[in-house]
């Protein structure tokens, strides 16, 4: 009977996430201190009716370079890409784990887990 | 109201509601997302963005914390993760053609069960002696820290069982996950402990691990159909994070049954009004 225990494995996953969480609320933080000096005096934004957010935020390339220039909003969506990131990580530095240690049926698993992901982000479940 | 004491309002709401689902064991999204519609009266939509977000905040902040205690069975988590995923791009691509009104009240029906679970958590059965020969082929059967009052550790070996059933409820919460934006802790702890019972604490922890995941796979579509709003997610995800840290902290030293019991009250209340509020834009 074979019992396994992956810590070594779990412990760098679970450091790789914690980064990107500290990486996304730096960016999410400074981002609010970017919007409330610039915009301290507008309204909030109206939200009570769906409409859909500004083009520039569902699109990650122009909001990162929206947030290059300046915005603050930009950049509280740059650390929510961040944050969108951390368990793709996880999902692929446990891809990188397994193979290390030739767990093959666990690298496949993974792989069917990364190609769902990559689906919904690149929009085939629409 | 201006648009930074809007963020301020949404930041410190949402650390309560983080701060709560830390310490009750069930989550934010179940506090948040009421408030977010109830009280500042935001759309579902932006709502459930917003919440699928804090969701994932959560999910990796605490992670790290769990992982170094050697519970979460990381072979289990990617297992179960091939049916959460599917189950959320299912769920994402219901969310479309599934009226507004129809997800609030599904949202409310999640929230009245979320307070049934929390007045009456479900038995723990003891994990099987016996290994499951599935389990045993795909390698799943592991052991867990277990600290005695003299502070020895011992490993405690457990041995998972119908993986098949497992993995099937598990395809139900991924749909769930990403038609309500939550994170449906609920239903993969239930199915990790009741079915396949593992030890509490390896499944709250694998459950934690995988709802990131869950998450990010439909975090891509909400965020092309333009439901994921920087200046709420931002708030809430950061707000959230921060209550469910200070959660974790306090947690040890906390008398957590009286807050169960009045956060399954709110919870409560919270459902019926939105499975009102849903079940009445029907027409």
């Amino acid at each position: 009977m074979e019992v396994t225990h992956d810590a070594r494995l779990e412990l760098a996953i679970g450091r790789v996430l914690q980064a990107g969480v500290l990486l996304a609320a730096s960016c999410a933080l400074i981002g609010g201190v970017l919007m409330v000096t610039s915009h301290a005096g507008s309204a909030p934004p109206p939200l009570s009716m769906f409409h859909g957010v500004e083009p520039v935020y569902a699109h990650p390339i122009e909001t990162l370079k929206m947030a290059f220039r300046g915005s603050g909003p930009a950049l509280m969506q740059t650390g929510i890409l961040v944050l969108i990131a951390t368990p793709i990580f996880r999902v692929g530095a446990s891809l990188v784990l397994f193979a290390i240690r030739r767990d093959w049926l666990y690298v496949v698993v993974t792989l069917v887990v990364v190609v769902a992901l990559t689906l919904g982000l690149l929009g085939y479940a629409e | 109201m201006t648009a930074p004491v809007f963020a301020i309002l949404i930041f410190a709401a949402s650390t309560l509601g983080g701060l709560v689902g830390s310490l009750t064991g069930l989550g934010g999204g179940a506090i948040i997302t009421p408030v977010l519609v109830l009280l500042f009266g935001v759309d579902m939509r932006y709502a459930i963005g917003a919440s699928l977000i804090a969701v994932i905040a959560t999910s990796s902040g605490s992670a790290s914390a769990y992982v170094r205690e050697g519970y979460t069975n990381l072979r289990i988590a990617m297992l179960l993760e091939v049916t959460t995923t599917v189950g959320a791009l299912t769920g994402a691509l219901l969310a479309t053609v599934t009226p507004v009104s129809t997800i609030t009240a599904i949202f409310g029906l999640v929230l009245l069960y979320t307070a049934a679970t929390t007045i009456r958590p479900p038995q723990t059965r003891a994990s099987d002696a016996v290994a499951d020969p599935l389990a045993t082929k795909l390698g799943l059967n592991s052991d867990y820290p277990v600290k005695a009052s003299d502070g020895t550790v011992t490993k405690v070996k457990y041995f998972p069982r119908q993986i098949p059933a497992g993995m099937g409820i598990m395809f139900g919460a991924g749909v769930l996950s990403a038609l309500v934006g939550i994170g449906s802790g609920i239903v993969k702890v239930f199915a990790m402990d009741r079915l396949m019972r593992l030890p509490f604490k390896v499944s709250t922890t694998t459950s934690n691990l995988m709802i990131g995941v869950t998450a990010a796979a439909s975090a891509g579509v909400f965020l092309r159909r333009g439901q994921i709003e920087p200046t709420l997610a931002a708030p809430v995800a950061i707000g959230a994070l921060a209550g469910s840290f200070l959660g974790a902290k306090i947690l040890p030293k906390a008398n957590v049954k009286v807050l169960r019991m009045l956060f399954a009250v709110v919870v409560a209340v919270a459902g019926v009004q939105m499975l009102y509020k849903g079940v009445s834009a029907w027409k």
